[in-house]
């Protein structure tokens, strides 16, 4: 039995949480009736949704987290929630699990940011003259060109920056432009109203912008 | 003079650069976090990873269960302890009631007077309240007794 879809295949799925619904077999249980059978004491079926569901945790750890312990540490830790609250899982329909499985990651990624932040811990450490001076340069670029897309900004140097927000900023932009979630959905995700979605929403972009003109 | 200049020329520059531009810079930024398909399914697929969290479950399990027990003990102490408790209420409650009855029927009995509670104290006489009240011990009078 596949535990998990070959690379290839998942790299054509749209971008989206809910797009991580794997494909089923026609003869594999459901997310619900593996839930159902985990909650009666099945440790298999536990170990199967893992094996199922594993990679969409891995990957929203990686909208935040840039080391690969640290999403390890996202994925151990949200499965575990999970189990001890699949007693408050209510199914329903075909992707419930995987939006339920997805809350949880996302306050897991929430409060281990809020925590970092709390700690003053940052494993990347601030930028170096060398990084300031490329951004300041990609920057003054872009006033002059206005061509965004050739900015080239590597991964490490974009990590540092988006360091410097806050947790809950970092946590809207990140659903809202690399998960292209809507309000709605973020707001479902987050258990916060939609009108404080839209409201962190319009702040997070303005922090952003208030961080990059820093380095003009 | 030339600093001055140059930072205001700074200053125009960077206000040049509008917010739609910004913008779409930082959905750059947050685009070059993105973790490539291996990154993400290595992480997934580490190893012993499902095993890290049977264990920590495991761990969690026993450490609420240890727990339960912990109440369980403190509970089962309670439920023995209850009745014993309302028992002894009981029976204290009783004596109290039936106390001052065994003990007037006994001296009933030996033909006594019962005993007034405080008796010595409510047993004053007006004079003496009043000698009490001017400072005065009880049987002498203020000024020696008035005689010259």
């Amino acid at each position: 039995m596949p535990t998990e879809m070959p690379v290839g295949m998942l790299a054509e799925m749209p971008v989206g949480i809910l797009a991580e619904m794997p494909a089923e077999m026609p003869a594999e249980m459901t997310d619900d009736e593996l839930v159902a059978a985990a909650r009666a004491g099945d440790e298999s079926a536990f170990t199967r949704l893992f094996e199922r569901h594993r990679r969409l945790v891995s990957r929203l750890g990686y909208r935040f987290f840039p080391r690969r312990e640290q999403v390890e540490e996202i994925i151990q830790e949200s499965f575990i929630k999970a189990y001890f609250a699949l007693g408050d899982y209510q199914g329903g329909n075909e992707k419930s699990f995987v939006s339920w499985l997805a809350r949880i990651t996302v306050r897991t990624c929430y409060d281990e940011l809020r925590r970092v932040q709390r700690r003053g811990e940052s494993s990347l450490g601030d930028l170096t003259e060398e990084e300031a001076a490329y951004l300041n340069e990609r920057l003054r670029d872009l006033s002059a060109s206005g061509n965004v897309e050739g900015a080239a900004i590597s991964r490490d140097l974009a990590n540092k920056l988006l360091a410097r927000l806050r947790p809950d900023d970092r946590l809207i932009l990140a659903l809202l432009k690399l998960e292209e979630l809507s309000v709605a959905e973020i707001s479902n995700l987050t258990g916060w109203t939609v009108a404080k979605v839209k409201m962190r929403s319009h702040r997070a972009q303005h922090g952003l912008r208030q961080m990059l003109r820093k380095f003009l | 003079m030339w600093m001055k200049d140059k930072r205001h020329k700074d200053e125009v520059e960077s206000a040049s650069i509008n917010d739609e531009t910004l913008n779409r810079f930082g959905d750059e930024l947050l685009r070059a976090i993105e973790a490539s398909d291996v990154e993400i399914n290595t992480a997934a697929a580490s190893p012993f990873l499902y095993r890290r969290i049977r264990v920590r479950i495991e761990a969690e399990e026993r450490r609420l269960a240890e727990q339960r027990s912990v109440w369980l003990v403190l509970l089962t102490g309670a439920k023995r302890a209850i009745p014993v408790m309302a028992m002894l209420a009981v029976v204290a409650f009783v004596s109290l009631m039936l106390m001052p009855a065994l003990s007037q029927q006994r001296q009933a009995a030996n033909g006594e007077e019962p005993p007034t509670l405080m008796s010595d104290v409510f047993s004053f006489s007006q004079d003496d309240l009043i000698a009490s009240a001017a400072g005065v011990e009880p049987g002498q009078t203020k000024h020696g007794g008035g005689t010259r």
